[in-house]
């Protein structure tokens, strides 16, 4: 088994540069790269101070379109300056962020904490509610609970995560309905955004550092508490829509399953009490199928989401790699994808450990 | 084979003065099949006395399993019900009767597994795939009786040596699919066993087994019969009913049809089903090319069992009121019982 996993180990090689060549490739061939944006900078100062300077329309200097080629690594061919990026990635170098003017590796690290934040608090919480509720529904199949539980749950899952975002922003967070939540961010950035229960605990003068800023670390620790389950309740709901619904579901079909199972009839036959039957020797085999999911959950709850993060204006991974991609920042944008890919196939063999982990009959060749 | 098979064994007969261990009485059991209520047992009747191995015979759908279920309640409900009728077990010969079927639920999981133990036909499937078969034996141990882990493993571990696993102590530790299909079905009987339950209901125990390994375990549960306990094998294989069973009731339609000594009902049987089925053995010494007798027509449905004998469809010496009047249960002279109109004089 230990061959299986240095096997899938060293697999993860290969496929780490099959995905990043690809991305690479097309990042560099899709308009709007840095090139194109500097060439758009020059028509724009131009077209302002047209009048001054004149004649060449939008030209800008041969030297500097060299320069930033040279910068980018776009004078060579896409194969040569993909290894050239592979290269600085092995040494630990992510590259410089071209809006940012910083470390892409000093930009992920700031945001890493946010989307963990988020991410894991949703994962937590989505099998905190998933696994007992899916129990219940089975041990009550069929009747009018288990009917409208599978309603609410699927309509909650045939809607995006962001699209709920939307919704709950209208109507929770000071739309026409009401105003119980935050519009986004991470935390208040400011006394006034606090809500206003907690100003109420706050004196504005206590949390200003000496220059008049607002310091969210001066906070007591309850404020502080209150504040971010303030800003945490509804995109975090969002994260657990999700995978919410397929949860509970998979929790419930696989009890059901395991409950009609021949070993079940030993277990009460031996005179075993229900609840040891079905806590114990069925819910140990039908957790098996969702705890494989863990694994697989790892780039979700590390690397934060796309869209809900940009819903939500949380400025963690997700909103990251979003902007960058906007904006074309090569180096930011592949940097991203580069722990993406990373966490999602270290993930997929995760899975495969905890399978062999939680299944006696598993065993890897 | 069969007919030396009897011939060789001595036939336990019952002690019939002692009281039954456990007596079924008038056992009805019914399933909801897509609303329509259907009779999968309808009203059966037998005793089974200390220490004999008694044959319950019959083909798939007779009812024998459900019969053997409902001894220990353990039909699934829905959609499955026990309608009526008494399942009578006595601890000891002069104690009074207990009807399991109205036990209140936790002494009812006194009964299970501690005075009546059941084993089944899959091996494969019957242990839980993800626990020891250490745990499995313990937690047999553990419910019934009070006492410490560690004792609980000694126990397991014994019981597993004595069921003829090799190196007990270390498989303890080892997962249901480190074993064989003949392997678990002994430590589906050592678990059964441990906590010495009166009866040992054992549900088609060889079928999914080779016939080399049946033989073992048919031999193991001889061996580890007690004196006083008493083995319900509930089977299709007529063989292993002439060589292991003292005494057999053979069902069909949901019905007893005939209950005899092995012997008797081998040698001599009555009914014209028990009869069909032993014509249709193959025996040994027949010539080649000979063909085999077969019962003629299929088993019906239990949703479409005739209104008179259940057995009227097929029977070779059916009678115009079979087929609106069904038999009773006649008991002869020599103790013998058999549901059918041809022996109504007899009985009598």
């Amino acid at each position: 088994m230990t061959a299986y996993f240095v096997r899938r180990f060293l697999l993860v090689v290969p496929t780490f540069i099959g995905v990043t060549l690809i991305a690479y490739t097309i990042m560099r061939y899709v308009p709007g790269g840095p090139l194109d944006q500097l060439k758009m900078q020059a028509r724009a100062a131009q077209a302002e101070g047209g009048a001054s300077i004149g004649g060449e329309a939008g030209a800008i200097p041969e030297e500097a379109l060299e320069a930033a080629k040279k910068a980018f690594h776009l004078d060579k061919h896409v194969v040569v300056a993909y290894v050239y990026w592979l290269g600085d990635l092995v040494t630990g170098n992510l590259g410089e962020s071209y809006f940012f003017q910083e470390p892409v590796g000093k930009l992920v690290v700031e945001r890493f904490p946010i989307s963990i934040f988020f991410g894991l608090t949703g994962f937590v919480l989505a099998y905190l509610i998933s696994v007992p509720l899916g129990i219940v529904k089975a041990l009550k199949h069929g009747t009018s609970f288990d009917f409208f539980s599978s309603a609410t749950i699927f309509i909650g899952y045939s809607i995006p995560g962001w699209a709920i975002g939307t919704l709950l922003l209208v109507f929770f967070a000071g739309g026409e309905f009401y105003d119980w939540f935050p519009l986004g961010g991470f935390r208040s950035t400011s006394y006034f955004e606090l809500p206003e229960f907690v100003q109420s605990w706050e004196d504005p003068a206590d949390v200003e550092d000496d220059f008049g800023r607002f310091r969210w670390n001066r906070l007591g620790y309850l404020s502080k508490v209150a504040d971010q389950l303030w800003h945490t309740v509804l995109p975090v709901f969002c994260y657990m829509m999700g995978s919410f619904a397929t949860l509970t579901i998979l929790m419930k079909n696989s009890l059901m399953e395991n409950i009609g199972q021949d070993y079940v009839r030993t277990a009460f036959a031996k005179g075993l009490h229900p609840r040891r039957v079905i806590f114990l020797h069925v819910l140990r085999n039908s957790l098996i199928p969702l705890a494989t999911g863990l694994g697989r959950a790892l780039s979700i709850v590390m690397a934060g989401s796309y869209l809900i993060e940009l819903v939500f204006n949380i400025d963690g991974l997700g909103m990251l790699g979003f902007n960058s991609i906007v904006r074309r920042d090569y180096a930011v944008v592949m940097g991203v994808l580069a722990i993406n890919t990373m966490l999602t196939l270290v993930g997929n063999i995760l899975s495969d450990v905890l399978y062999a982990l939680i299944d006696p009959r598993i065993r890897f060749q | 084979m069969t007919e030396s098979a009897v011939e060789d064994q001595t036939t336990r007969l019952p002690d019939q003065s002692a009281s039954p261990t456990l007596s079924v009485r008038d056992l009805v059991v019914r399933f909801e099949i897509e609303k329509n209520w259907v009779t999968a047992v309808g009203g059966v009747s037998f005793d089974v006395f200390p220490g004999e191995v008694l044959g319950i015979v019959g083909e798939s759908g007779s009812g024998k399993s459900v019969t053997a279920m409902s001894a220990l309640r353990l039909i699934p409900q829905p959609p499955g019900e026990i309608a009526g009728g008494q399942v009578l077990y006595r601890e000891s010969s002069d104690a009074e009767p207990i009807d399991v079927l109205q036990l209140p639920y936790d002494e009812l999981r006194r009964v299970r597994g501690n005075e009546i133990a059941m084993i089944f036909q899959e091996p494969m499937t019957a242990l839980n795939p993800v626990f020891t078969v250490g745990m499995q034996v313990r937690e047999a141990v553990l419910v019934h009786e009070k006492v410490d882990r560690a004792e609980a493993n000694r126990r397991a571990a014994e019981m597993l040596t004595r069921v003829g696993i090799p190196d007990a102590e270390k498989r303890l530790s080892d997962y249901p699919h480190q074993f064989s299909g003949g392997m678990r079905q002994r430590v589906m009987i050592a678990m059964a066993l441990v906590c010495q339950p009166k009866i040992l209901v054992a549900d088609e125990p060889t079928t999914a087994l080779d016939v080399t390994t049946q033989a073992q375990i048919l031999e193991l549960m001889a061996e580890m019969q007690g004196r006083d306990e008493s083995i319900v094998l509930i089977t299709h294989d007529l063989a292993v009913v002439a060589e292991r069973c003292d005494r057999v009731v053979v069902m069909y339609g949901g019905k007893v049809q005939e209950v005899g000594t092995a012997r008797d009902l081998f040698h001599h049987p009555k009914h014209p089903y028990t009869k069909g089925l032993l014509a249709s053995l193959p025996a040994v010494g027949a010539k080649k090319g000979e063909r085999l007798h077969a019962i003629p027509g299929n088993v019906p449905s239990i949703t479409q069992l005739p209104v008179g004998c259940k057995f009227c469809t097929r029977c070779e010496e059916v009678m115009d009121r079979c087929h609106t009047e069904e038999p009773p249960l006649h008991v002869l002279d020599d103790g013998r019982e058999v549901r059918c109109h041809l022996f109504e004089d007899e009985a009598k």
